[in-house]
């Protein structure tokens, strides 16, 4: 589904990720640690098509395209989907109207007919249900004065709203107490299938005792150095990120 | 000075003035308009500060008719250009002119009259004296005064004490011509006694083959503890230019509240006075222009606080695309007596692409020493950060455009008060921001 090959990206003309390589197969879900700064946040936004990122090196091919010719538009009707550290607030759009517009345009882009305000909403209702969203929540602007929480659960409720086939969940724990990270969890449980990817990035374990993973990889320094299963996680818990800094200090 | 062009203007306004069949304190007043326009002549931009912005120069030489009845021989044009305006409580003017009956036919509840001045001026001789003769003496806006001196006729809307109108009364303004070059001086005197309340909506609607211009004069006086909801929607043809001049005089505790929608017209100036006469009386005066192609919209505010206690919001929002020009002017004056006045002043624009012009000036005029005015100006472009968490959910970057565009003009609509106007005007925002 996604094959990363040697990503080189850089900010600024400030080299961020050094030669990144990941493989992600439908119906796996990976977990990305790594310590502040070590390009979690730049793999997330490049992966979805974000500005001010020069790659300059390597490949990215997601689901037979190359993924860096496509716009962020574009990448999400392939169904790609990242659901942001921080959601941005815009007031004025109401949450039901901007999500109606998303799922239109996924649909239109794959021959599907639009669903009209009453099919729209029957289905929000539905995935809202799992992430215990209110009516009221549905109505507002899209974020505006949502508190942390809240904001991350409707990142989640837009994920099954759109159905992605690659979900990336850009450190969708942090700020989250503990009851909050069991229903955004849930969410994420509920997509899970044999068709469908995540990637979850994270500082902390703490969330994939929720979301199991399959994989674990240790980003360190804008590579990943280091690959385990589910154990790993655990032992990066345990250790803290001071071990692979010095075994992989460059 | 008199230029050959004011002579033709001049001309008009006295044969307006001799087939008007009003009494004659209405003709003294207008003739005194006339005197005090010809003495003025039109504002020139070197010598007048107030239309620094404004050129009208190439506008007012245009040999314009003011004897054109009805915009168009097309029946059903004027379906087409109200857009949804023609409710239930709709008065149709065309080019300044309204037939008797039109305004008899309207079923306003007890206590509310609306007349024509040609029919009923002798009945209204009490409000009319503030409404014409200190308004021919004062004004200073030669475009008020042309008015005054040359309308055809006037509307005058009365509320009773403690009547409140029960829906929103509409005055569509229809102007234009289907040939020749025309002009319309539309006038709207609402008089509100204590205690009453009032939604009127005026939308200056057109059709129109040939350069036109509107000339409109909307006069509020809100009565003690009296609630105005004034809206002015400029909707005009893309030919006319539009200028427009309300003022609103607020007795104690009374409200009033405009809010101005510019989407349509070529060159447009707005003169937006209140008076705050009364203690704790209060103003909202909102705005919101969308401007593209070549269209040049000035918006000019003042509100005067000139007794203690006096509250006053304010938020002008412009769009401006393309080779668009805006100008926004705010002025506050508050008097020495006028202590405890709260005063806010906010105007936020958003400019589409390069090319386009913002002039926005706050203009505050304190004399009091413990009041509360704050104001504050921004021009900006689109959220990066918005469009790209909206692209990144599979909206297009013209669909992403449009959708933070308008939610930004939206604050000012919603606010309007009239959610059927509200709705046809999100509506309409959409098809402006398509056809972009």
């Amino acid at each position: 589904m996604l094959e990363i090959k040697d990503l080189h990206v850089e900010v600024d003309g400030k080299p961020i990720l050094r030669g990144l390589s990941l493989s992600v197969k439908a119906g796996e879900v990976h977990a990305i640690m790594g310590p502040n700064g070590s390009g979690k946040s730049t793999l997330a936004h490049v992966l979805a098509g974000r500005d001010g990122y020069q790659v300059t090196a390597g490949s990215i091919r997601y689901q037979g395209h190359d993924l860096l010719e496509l716009a962020p538009e574009d990448r999400a009707r392939e169904g790609l989907f990242l659901a942001f550290q921080y959601p941005v607030e815009i007031p004025g759009v109401s949450n039901m109207y901007f999500l109606k517009a998303a799922l239109n345009a996924k649909r239109v882009h794959r021959g599907e007919t639009e669903v009209d305000a009453f099919e729209f909403l029957k289905i929000a209702r539905d995935r809202a249900k799992v992430l215990e969203i209110d009516d009221s929540m549905l109505k507002r602007a899209l974020n505006e004065g949502f508190s942390g929480g809240e904001k991350k659960r409707n990142e989640i409720f837009q994920m099954l709203m759109l159905d992605p086939l690659l979900a990336i969940l850009d450190e969708t724990d942090s700020g989250l107490d503990i009851d909050a990270l069991q229903v955004v969890s849930r969410g994420v449980n509920t997509l899970r299938s044999p068709e469908n990817a995540v990637i979850v990035i994270t500082h902390y374990q703490r969330l994939l005792n929720h979301i199991v993973p399959d994989f674990t990889h240790v980003l360190y320094n804008g590579r990943i150095v280091k690959s385990g299963d589910k154990g790993l996680a655990l032992e990066l818990e345990e250790r803290g990120y001071g071990w692979v800094e010095q075994e992989f200090a460059a | 000075m008199t230029s050959d062009f004011t002579g033709r203007y001049i001309d008009q306004a006295r044969r307006a003035q001799a087939t008007s069949g009003a009494p004659g304190f209405v003709a003294s007043a207008r003739a005194l308009a006339l005197q005090r326009f010809e003495a003025l002549g039109f504002p020139q931009r070197r010598k007048n500060e107030a239309w620094k912005y404004t050129n009208v120069l190439p506008l007012v030489k245009v040999d314009f008719d003011d004897d054109v009845a009805y915009p168009t021989s097309d029946p059903t044009a004027l379906e087409r250009h109200a857009r949804g305006l023609l409710w239930a409580k709709a008065l149709v003017v065309t080019n300044g002119r309204v037939d008797r009956e039109r305004v008899d036919s309207l079923k306003l509840p007890a206590g509310v009259r609306l007349e024509r001045l040609r029919d009923a001026a002798d009945a209204h001789a009490d409000v009319l004296e503030a409404a014409l003769s200190r308004f021919a003496d004062q004004e200073t806006n030669p475009f008020a005064l042309l008015n005054t001196a040359a309308f055809h006729d006037a509307l005058i809307l009365r509320v009773a004490k403690g009547v409140a109108l029960d829906e929103p009364l509409c005055v569509v303004h229809f102007s234009g011509s289907q040939r020749d070059p025309s002009i319309a001086h539309p006038r709207l005197l609402v008089v509100c006694d204590e205690s009453s309340e009032a939604t009127v909506i005026e939308a200056f609607v057109g059709h129109s083959e040939a350069p036109c211009l509107t000339n409109a004069v909307s006069e509020v006086f809100v009565g003690a503890n009296a609630t105005i909801n004034h809206l002015h929607v400029q909707w005009e043809a893309p030919q006319t230019a539009h200028v427009s001049t309300t003022n609103a005089y607020v007795r104690r505790d009374g409200r009033y509240r405009q809010q101005l929608i510019n989407l349509g017209g070529s060159l447009v100036r707005n003169n937006v006075r209140t008076l705050l006469q009364g203690e704790n009386a209060e103003c909202t005066l909102n705005g919101l222009s969308m401007v593209r192609g070549t269209q040049h919209v000035d918006n000019q505010t003042s509100i005067e606080h000139l007794v203690p206690n006096g509250n006053s919001w304010q938020l002008y929002k412009g769009v401006v695309s393309d080779q668009g020009t805006l100008v926004f002017n705010g002025r506050i004056f508050v008097e020495k007596d006028a202590q405890k006045t709260d005063a806010k002043q906010q105007n936020n624009n958003l400019l589409l692409n390069e090319g386009t012009t913002i002039n926005s000036k706050p203009q505050l005029e304190i004399f009091a020493d413990d009041v509360k005015c704050t104001h504050g100006a921004t021009v900006g472009r689109l959220d990066a950060e918005g469009l790209f968490y909206l692209r990144a959910r599979g909206i297009g970057e013209a669909e992403a455009r449009n959708m933070l565009t308008h939610a930004f003009a939206s604050e000012v609509i919603d606010a309007c008060g009239v959610d059927d106007l509200a709705e046809l005007l999100s509506e309409t925002l959409r098809g402006w921001l398509n056809e972009g």
